[in-house]
Order: structure tokens, then sequence, then C-alpha cells
């Protein structure tokens, strides 16, 4: 039961580095950390610890946070109708929603165009920063967190199927017609590069904190 | 955030392990070092900042425009428009600082801005549904938007502007030509009434209103290209109010120049049939004078300048009776302009004659004068004058006794100069003329006419026809040759006395060559006869027409054919 004891995670834990060995993440296989960098077995790069993983996931983060801001200020759907046209941006469609009633939807878009997105910038920024700053945090809850991020983040991409349906879907014309607005683009670059941003954090420098507790 | 911390990170727990930290040694070039993934952020924050610059410097020009009402104008949503496309937005609507009118403030492309001088102009388009037009309807459904014009001028930049209340029928740069007609009514003619050129719509009126002494009608309108270049100084121009119709011997017409101009009344102008030597109308604003109908436009012969400069007035001793307002002023036959108006002052002394002060319309144009000036004018009229001109009244029309202005050549008169100080315009030497007695005569003469004894005189006809047949018919007239011979025998006896008889005649015919003399073709009492001969013939054919027809068609009284 050693696995889910987060007090048993502790220096006796023996991980590949230590024995001077690497994994290959595709295959699994070990080999010795001085062999070259591709896996023996399967061909597949074999590093102990992902090149520049933290540098990596600051850049995306960065890029994702940006992006987001446009994302929020800029519509990302216009409505257009012979009464004129109308434009959303992610909240006045939320407050829209709610407006017409339809609380569930609202709630749903509110909670993947919104919450979910701030949700991992913040667990994002914190594995980070507890990395870099060899923050004394539980592993464990590290090791969630990462995984949560991970879970939902694809989750946000909602919102973007939401306009493109729409957009696809809705064509009449002169009646009425949807339009994707600029700010989906950059809510989807904002999902697409927070999600690159969780993915390349490398999970192994999670548990290299035990290291130096 | 460097690379230094993150390989410390790696490092951290690597550090009994000599493989690896010789690895991470040599990457001693800048590549290993940091991610290549820095230049994600890096772009997009350049990027975030031109877009930003960008937005910055393409900002176009704020403007505020003044309205008296800002119906259905919303800040941050209403459209700036120019031919249906946008070139701005409001940004804020506020009342003005006097609380009485409204103040919009409209950011407008920067595209635009050079154009933004002092003839732009701003209306606010709403649905509108009047007698001449139905229009915006897509604003019912779209809201109202902001229409803005301009023409292709740039000009000193402006950022203040008072809006229109009403749309402006033509946009500026719009190629054409600005006309004022002036008209003594307004009759069926509003402000958007078309204009039509052989019953085409060719303009619209844009402006309808008095002039600064609120004697006359002005309407400014708009005749678009390449129609304008169908105006000549010789256009008439006249009022197309709904339906013209006359009813004459060849039966009644009725004329509709357009059904639209049927409810909203309109203008038409024509050009006499022979177009003078004069080149198109070409500088906007120029004057014409707009006729009541085309029957007017087309009998006047005046050009429609009614200019009060080329005003002089001739007084007349006497009855001026028949001498009416428009009544012709001709020149060696040809109308040179009209009478403005007749009046007649009381004579000062008891015993005096009352004198008739005729005020007379001249057209200098019709005498060959382009555009002189009233100097140039006076100096002509006197040179005339000098010339022995001299005015006169003549009749017009024997059966109505109406009387024209005649100017006459009379060199033999004495040198007399036009009174330039008479008030309100110059004086013309005038002479008398035989008009009245001329008058009277035909006076009599018709009246005698009509008292003929037509009836007693056809029957008179008839006895005496009859009496004659019984005559022929009777035995005497067998026995006549032989009283022949007996009265050609007394004949001849009769013929002895002739010689003397003859001398007599000629003395009775050389009396009557004298009175002949009088009479000759080129004396006035000839031509006026003859002339009244002439409208005699004439009334003489329709009467008999008319009778005709009355014999055939009795009803004709009633129903006009």
């Amino acid at each position: 039961m050693q696995r889910y004891g987060v007090e048993q995670a502790g220096p006796h834990i023996v991980n590949a580095l230590d024995s001077g060995l690497k994994s290959c993440t595709a295959c699994g296989v070990l080999q010795s950390l001085d062999v070259e960098d591709s896996c023996h077995r399967c061909g597949a790069t074999v590093r102990s610890r992902r090149v520049h993983s933290l540098q990596r996931t600051w850049a995306f983060l960065i890029v994702g946070m940006l992006a987001y801001i446009p994302a929020n200020i800029f519509p990302i759907m216009l409505t257009r109708s012979f009464t004129g046209d109308t434009s959303d941006t992610i909240f006045s469609g939320v407050i829209l929603l709610a407006d017409s009633g339809s609380y569930f939807v609202a709630f749903i878009i509110f909670f993947a165009s919104i919450v979910i997105p701030v949700a991992k910038f913040v667990i994002i920024s914190l594995l980070a920063l507890s990395i870099q700053f060899k923050w004394e945090m539980s592993l464990h809850s590290r090791h969630n967190l990462h995984r949560i991020t991970e879970l939902i983040g694809r989750w946000s991409m909602i919102d973007v199927f939401v306009v493109a349906v729409l957009a696809a879907l809705i064509q009449l014309g002169a009646i009425l017609t949807i339009i994707p607005g600029v700010g989906i683009n950059a809510f989807a670059l904002s999902v697409v590069f927070t999600m690159l941003a969780a993915s390349s954090l490398d999970p192994r420098l999670l548990w290299d904190g035990d290291k130096h507790v | 955030m460097s690379s230094n911390s993150e390989s410390h990170s790696n490092q951290g727990p690597n550090n009994g392990v000599e493989p690896a930290t010789s690895r991470v040694e040599r990457a001693s070039y800048l590549s290993a070092r940091v991610s290549f993934a820095w230049l994600l952020p890096l772009m997009a924050v350049l990027f975030a900042g031109w877009v930003l610059w960008q937005a910055y410097i393409e900002r176009g020009p704020l403007v505020e425009i003044r309205f008296d009402k800002a119906g259905g104008v919303i800040a941050g949503e209403t459209r700036v428009r120019r031919n249906d496309v946008d070139v701005g937005r409001v940004e804020a609507v506020r009342l003005a600082d006097d609380l009485n009118s409204v103040v919009v403030s409209v950011r407008l492309d920067p595209q635009v801005s050079p154009y933004l001088d002092d003839d732009t102009r701003f209306w606010i388009v709403n649905a509108r549904i009047n007698t001449t037009e139905i229009s915006g309807l897509g604003t019912l459904l779209s809201g109202s938007y902001i229409e803005v014009d301009w023409d292709d001028v740039p000009g000193e930049r402006q950022s203040e502007f008072v809006g229109l209340d009403e749309p402006p029928l033509t946009t500026r740069g719009t190629p054409g030509l600005r006309l004022t007609l002036n008209a003594d009514e307004a009759g069926y003619i509003y402000v958007g009434s078309p204009v039509f050129l052989r019953q085409i719509e060719v303009g619209r009126v844009e402006r309808r209103r008095l002039s600064k002494d609120a004697t006359q009608v002005l309407f400014d309108i708009f005749i678009e290209a390449p129609f304008h270049q169908n105006v000549y100084p010789d256009t008439r121009f006249y009022g197309v109010s709904g339906v013209e119709g006359s009813i004459g011997s060849d039966g009644a017409t009725v004329r509709v120049e357009s059904i639209a101009a049927l409810f909203t009344g309109g203008i038409a102008f024509e050009n006499p049939p022979t177009i003078t030597q004069s080149a198109p109308v070409r500088s906007n604003g120029k004057k014409f004078k707009l006729f009541d109908s085309r029957g007017d436009a087309r009998e006047s012969l005046f050009d429609g300048e009614d200019d009060q400069q080329y005003r002089l007035i001739a007084k007349f001793e006497g009855s001026v009776k028949g001498l009416r307002a428009n009544a012709p002023i001709e020149y060696n036959g040809l109308v040179v302009g009209r009478v403005a108006s007749v009046s007649v002052a009381l004579p000062k002394e008891s015993a005096g004659p009352s004198i008739a002060t005729v005020v007379l319309q001249f057209q200098p144009r019709r005498l060959g004068l382009e555009d002189v000036s009233q100097t140039q004018w006076y100096e002509t009229v006197q040179g005339l004058v000098d010339g022995g001109l001299r005015v006169q009244l003549a009749t017009g029309n024997l059966l109505t006794g109406s009387l024209i202005v005649k100017l006459v050549n009379k060199p033999d008169e004495i040198k007399v100069a036009v009174d330039f100080e008479n008030e309100p315009y110059p004086s013309l030497p005038v002479i008398a003329s035989n008009v009245e007695a001329v008058t009277a005569d035909v006076e009599a003469l018709i009246k005698n006419l009509s008292e003929l004894p037509l009836d007693s005189l056809v029957t008179a006809a008839t006895q005496l026809l009859q009496e004659t047949r019984q005559l022929v018919a009777s035995p005497d007239i067998a026995q006549l040759p032989a009283q022949l011979s007996t009265s050609m025998t007394s004949i001849a006896k009769a013929t002895e006395t002739l010689p003397a008889m003859v001398k007599s005649l000629t003395t009775a015919s050389d009396n009557a060559n004298d009175v002949l003399e009088g009479l000759a073709p080129d004396s006035e009492i000839y031509i006026e006869l003859s002339a009244a001969a002439r409208e005699l013939r004439i009334a003489a054919k329709s009467i008999a027409s008319f009778a005709e027809l009355l014999e055939e068609n009795p009803n004709a009284l009633l129903t006009g054919r």
C-alpha cells in the first residue's frame, strides 16, 4: 500500500535516476543513463527528465494566459439577422443564456469557458512554482492536481465546439446567420496552449520533490 | 524561470551520478540551456503589442454632432453609414449643455477623416412614410442609423457638426445643376416633387421657401446629369399639378404629366423649338420663372427674366382703356417686353387731364443685349430716344379693344431726354396716337353691321324674285322688242349729251382721287381697316362653321362637339 501513502513516499523510495537508469515513456524499458537518447527497444527518445520541461510549461502557460485576454474581450460569436447584428463575448453569452432561462446550459458554458481555464492557469502555475522553488507540498496532491488538469483541460473546448456547430448549422442567409468571432480563435488558442503547458510538465519532476525534503 | 533553476532541479537529485552531470554540463551553447518554447510567448506579446499599436494609430477621428432629437440612436450600437457602408459608430449620446439638443459623439473610420470639412452633413435615418416617399423601412427592424454625406474634395477638418432634421434629397457630389425657380404661388409643388423633361423624371425639388419680401415663392431644384445639359437660358419651366385639361373645337384633351405628379405635383421644363445659339446653363443658382401651366410657358414670349432694373415708365394723357398688365411692348413688330402695371394719377389741377402711368418691363435680350448692366441699359435707351424713339399706344385687337404699347421711330420729333429723375423708374417720352378715334369708328362699324335688318332684306329679295318671274311670264314682255327699238332711238338722242357728262365725271373723279390719297395702303387707317376686315372675315367664317355644326348637331351647345 505504499503507492497510496503520501507519508510513505519518503527518501527511502529508489527511483530510476538514483539507480543510474532512465525509462522509456513509450515502452517502459529501463536503460542506462549514459547510453544514447533513443530507446534500444522501441526507438523512442528516452530522457531521464524531459528537457526544458519547466521552461516549456511556463512558456506555453504564458501564451495561454495571454490568449485568454482577447478571448474574453472580443466577441466569440456574431449573430446576423434582419434585425441587425449582435455580437456576444463569452461572458455576455453566459448572461444571455441565464436571462433567457437556460440555467443549465449557462452553467455548463460558464464552467467550461471560465471556471476550468482559470482553474487550470492557477493549478499549472502552482505546480510549476512548487517545482521551481522546491516548495514543500504533499507530493500526492501535486500528482492529483496534475492529473485533474490533464483530464478536464479538453472540456474547455466545449465552447469552441458550440460556436463551430452553431456557425455551421445556422446559415439562413438574411434571416439568421451565425459567424464565429475573433474571440473564439483566441479562446481555442488559449485552451490549446494550456493543454500543451499541462502536458509538457514532466510528472517525474513532481516526484523529485521528495529527494530534497 | 531560467534554465539554471531547471537544471538545478534536474541536477539536484542527480549529484552522485557522473554520466548525467557530464551530459548536462556538455550543454554549453544557448539552445541547450534555453527552450525554444520561449519564442512563443515572445511572439504572442509582440503580436498583441502590434495589434494594440495598430488599433491606436488607426483610431479614427471623434466628432460631435448636434441633433434636435436623437430618435433611435444608441451609444455603442448605432452605426454611421455612407452609401450603406459603415464608416463609424456612435460612442456616446448626451444632452447638450443647454439641455435643448442632443450631442452624439461618433468615432469615424480614419479613411474618411480628410473629408470631414464644413460641408459634411449628418442626419438620422428612420422610417419615413409620406406622400412623396416611403423610405428607411429597414430601420424599423434594424434600428436607425446616422447617414453621412460629403463631397469628394478634402477640406479643413471640423470636429463639431450640426445634424440635419431631414435627409437631403441629393447627396453632395452628385453631378447635376441646381436652379432657383420663382413663382407667384406654391401650387401643388412640394419638397421632393419631381422635375420632368419630356415626361422623364430628371430631378427633384429640394427646397421650397418664400422670398425675403414674401412676394414670391422660390423653389430650389436639382437636375441630374446628364439632363442638366438641356437647360438653356431660354428654357421654360412650368408647374404640372395633376391634370391639365382643355375643351376646344377639336374636342376635349386631358394631359397628365405622370401618375406620381397627379398626387404630388411637379415641375416640367422644355426648350423653345428654336434654341438660340446660347450655350447650356453651367453655373448653379441661375434663376428662372416658373409658369403656371404648359400653355402659359409656351405662349409667353419672355424668358422669365423679370429684372426690375430694366423697367421704364411711360406716362400717357387721357384714357388708356384697354391697356392691361402683361400687354406686349412691340418694337418693329417684335415683342421686346410687357406692361408690368398701369396706374392712374389724378390731375394736379382739377382742369388738367389725368395721367396714366404705365410701367414697362423690357427684356433686353430680345433687343439683342446680353447681360447688360443698368447703366449700359439706360445708355442704350437714351441713344434710342435721341434717335427719335417714342412710346405710343396702339390697338392690339379691334374686336376686344385691347391696347398694346408700341415703340415707334419719329426722327422728326424734337429731341427729348429720358427723364432719369423720375421715380421709381425713368420715364420715356410718348407721342399721342389716334387710337381712340379708330377704335370709336370701328366700334360704330361693328354696331351698324350688327343692326343690319338681314331678315327683312331676305324677305324683300324673295318677293322681288317672285315679282320678276311674274313679270317675265306676262304677255307684256312679248311686246318688248318693239318698245326696245323705240328706246334705242331715244338713247341715240341721249348720247348726244354725253361729252358734257364725261367732263363733269372727270371733275368728280379728280375730287375722289384727292379723298383716296388719304387712304393710301401705307396710311395707318388703311392698315387698321384691313386688319379689321381680316378679323371680320375670320369671325364670319367661324360663325358659319359654328352654325353648320349647330345645324348638324344641336347638342353641340351642351357637349362641345
